[in-house]
């Protein structure tokens, strides 16, 4: 569409600009930086935006694509393109930057500009793995996006940052060594092709299937995070400023949610329906276990970090149990905890700048001063909570349904999180928002600002519609995931 | 750090202080400290549009239910005929009304009102007597049959402590304190007695050199 490389300009728009924010250098020019920083992320939002317009619904395979080789003598090749999976990623990924570069704005004052370019390197980064369809090219950004994570993190972060960004260095890059393994070892079965495409054909073995099943699932399953893996992202959280947090949640989990779409099921499909139980084990555990844990966090960032791991269970539990409403519903619940996570991380991030506190037990009767805010922090507690009408109802009513499709048991522990999720999610909010003011510094509070409005009342609007209307998202999914399905249903395993 | 002074501070001296005792108390006696007052107009209002409908809408909800309103929209299977055994004994409204006045519930709603109005209006000093002669009584309905406490002790109380234990059990001691910690742990213990092996001593390193040497020259003349 208009001739234009879009999806180059999703991945290099925020990069360039990013380059561009780093050289406006020291805080004396933190202005500019800030202003740089925030054209980067609209201009990287714009250009994503022709990709939706432009998008055929019905369209099979992968559409933008753009092929050029890359390293010739490997045959690797920066080859991109999109299906609607990836499209509502991109979309989430560009409109999440923008948020947090106006939710730092007076907030960071210390190497601005660094902290911008970091958020806009990644948010450059994360588009490139959900367009990368050479195996090569999607390692490269998915390691890559640890970079600038780890930077955020460890520079900007509360006072156990270093412990908490080595932490999510550490397990996450441990996690996607054997996945390098893997792509090598299809790089040779292939005879000489890193394309994903030409790995979606690939006869294997199932127990070849079972080994790369696994060295993949130890990539995503960190990532995801999924249970019993899952214990760097309530450190990291708790440690990442209110930005980090936000991309974290919103983006970074979904990598691993993607990757098992685009990479484990069409790749080894025998393999992924013989571990399905495995996997679903897992995510039922984490639905459920981690809704306990949840309940009894004093922290609030590590309520929602909690939160944030068993709802990520819905995800991998509708991509496993292998029918399209738990597919979609995995997808839809990927796209609308992006929104809610962000919103509650936010919402925490506009507590701690005034109070400096995180913990539940510091507040108290937050409504009598902050009347605008305790609205919008509702709307996302309930969202959180998956209330009808809003958008964490749809995917999880989703996958519940596909769920129970699959095995009534699945949907009813499935269907646990209801209550769980509105147990943390409004007890949390009940202590610290109603009741008697709790202290002085409570007293003290100022309701929020226009800057803090906007990016709330933003992430509200989104989170509303796809509450009432999800049509727009649903719609580019269909084919997309029907293609997926099709795929994965037809054995890989070599014929005898 | 002010808050946790300030909190500090509240431990200290201030326990008894109007304030804190308020918020002790608020969650349950709020009617003690705020005098009655009327609603609000965005409290008033819903509840007045509500009550319009609520007086006039079993005029016409028989035909909904009954009659053809939803068309084909809603399907009854033969094998649960529900509406239909309901809709036998639907007469139109005015039977209805008079069908009202003889059931149960209707009574019961009629003499709780009528108690209530008894013994707060007509009798006032009646709750005082009924509490002193049966005060068990009193006490088992004020607490609705210990329902509510038996749900927060064993549903809310049991899924915190479940919670708890998973967290300080599973998550802290067993994944990070075993696993994530204990590989680095055995990982440094391991590295610590490989170092040993490192004497910068020139005869540990022949000597090790010579075991290795009898060692290969085994393997290949025993093949």
């Amino acid at each position: 569409m208009y001739g234009l490389p879009l999806l180059s300009l999703s991945i290099w728009v925020p990069i360039v600009f990013g380059v561009a924010v780093l050289a406006t250098g020291s805080d004396r020019n933190a202005t500019a930086a800030r202003l740089l920083a925030l054209i980067g992320a609209i201009a990287g939002f714009l250009v994503t935006l022709p990709l939706y317009t432009g998008f055929n619904s019905a369209g099979s395979g992968f559409q933008y694509v753009e092929l050029a080789p890359w390293i010739a003598s490997f045959n690797v090749n920066y080859h991109l393109g999109i299906d609607g999976l990836s499209l509502l990623l991109i979309l989430l990924n560009s409109f999440t930057t923008v948020l947090v570069v106006v939710a730092g704005w007076e907030i960071i004052t210390q190497k601005v500009a660094q902290y911008m370019a970091a958020f806009l390197f990644l948010s450059g980064l994360m588009n490139g793995v959900f367009c990368a369809l050479d195996a090569l090219l999607f390692y490269v950004f998915f390691e890559a996006t640890l970079i600038p994570m780890f930077i955020i993190i460890g520079v900007w972060g509360g006072p156990n940052r270093i412990y908490a960004s080595v932490k999510f260095f550490l397990y996450t890059l441990l996690g996607s060594l054997l996945s390098l393994i893997a792509l090598i070892y299809l790089y040779n079965t292939a005879e000489g092709s890193f394309s994903l495409l030409d790995f979606y054909q690939l006869p294997l073995g199932l127990g070849a299937q079972i080994l790369i099943f696994f060295a993949f699932f130890m990539a995503f399953a960190v990532k995801v995070p999924m249970w019993p893996v899952h214990t760097w992202l309530p450190d990291a959280h708790v440690e990442a400023p209110t930005g980090g947090s936000v991309v974290l949640a919103a983006i970074m989990l979904k990598l691993g949610g993607y990757g098992f779409l685009r990479l484990s099921l069409p790749i080894v499909p025998d393999a992924s329906q013989y571990l399905a139980g495995f996997v679903i084990f897992l995510s039922l555990v984490a639905v459920v276990y981690i809704g306990l844990v949840a309940l009894v966090q004093t922290d609030m960032k590590k309520l929602i970090a909690y939160s944030s791991i068993s709802h990520m269970g819905f995800v991998t539990l509708g991509i496993f149990i292998f029918n399209a409403q738990g597919m979609e519903g995995a997808i839809i619940q990927m796209i609308s905890h992006g929104f809610v996570s962000g919103a509650l991380f936010l919402c925490v991030g506009v507590l701690y700048d005034r109070m400096h506190s995180r913990q539940i037990a510091d507040y108290g009767g937050v409504v009598n001063r902050m009347p605008v805010f305790a609205a919008l922090f509702m709307l996302f507690a309930m969202a959180n909570s998956g209330l009808p009408g809003t958008s964490g109802f749809v995917g999880e009513f989703t996958v519940i349904m596909g769920a129970m499709k699959a095995n009534f048991w699945y949907a009813f522990l499935a269907a646990s999180t209801l209550i769980f999720g509105a147990a943390y999610t409004l007890w949390m909010y009940k202590r610290v928002i109603f009741g008697a003011v709790a202290n002085h510094h409570v007293a003290e509070l100022q309701d929020i600002n226009l800057r803090e409005f906007l990016v709330l009342g933003a992430l509200a609007a989104a989170v509303i519609m796809m509450g009432v209307w999800p049509d727009p998202f649903a719609e580019v999914l269909h084919t997309s995931v029907n293609d997926l399905l099709t795929h994965v249903s037809q054995s890989k395993l070599p014929v005898e | 750090m002010a808050v946790d002074a300030e909190r500090a501070a509240q431990d200290q001296g201030v326990k008894h202080d109007e304030h804190h005792d308020a918020k002790k108390h608020d969650d349950h006696h709020d009617a003690h400290h705020a005098a009655p007052h009327e609603s609000p107009w965005v409290v008033t209002l819903p509840l007045v549009l509500l009550a319009i409908p609520s007086v006039c809408a079993g005029w016409i909800i028989g035909e909904f239910v009954f009659g053809r309103y939803f068309g084909n929209s809603i399907v009854v299977f033969d094998s649960h005929p529900a509406i239909a055994a309901l809709a036998k004994d639907f007469q139109g409204v005015i039977p209805m009304i008079l069908h009202g006045f003889t059931s149960l519930p209707f009574w019961f709603a009629v003499a709780g009102a009528g108690t209530a109005y008894y013994i707060y209006v007509m009798r006032p000093d009646l709750p005082a007597v009924l509490r002193a002669k049966w005060g068990v009584v009193v006490k088992i309905l004020m607490d609705k049959y210990g329902f509510d406490r038996f749900n927060d002790w064993f549903f809310a109380g049991g899924a915190r402590k479940l919670g708890g234990g998973l967290w300080k059990g599973g998550d802290v001691a067993v994944i990070d304190n075993f696993f994530v910690n204990g590989s680095a742990r055995v990982v440094g213990w391991f590295s610590t007695v490989l170092r040993r092996v490192q004497s910068g001593y020139i005869y540990h390193y022949a000597f090790a050199m010579i075991i290795g040497i009898l060692l290969l020259l085994t393997m290949i003349f025993r093949y």
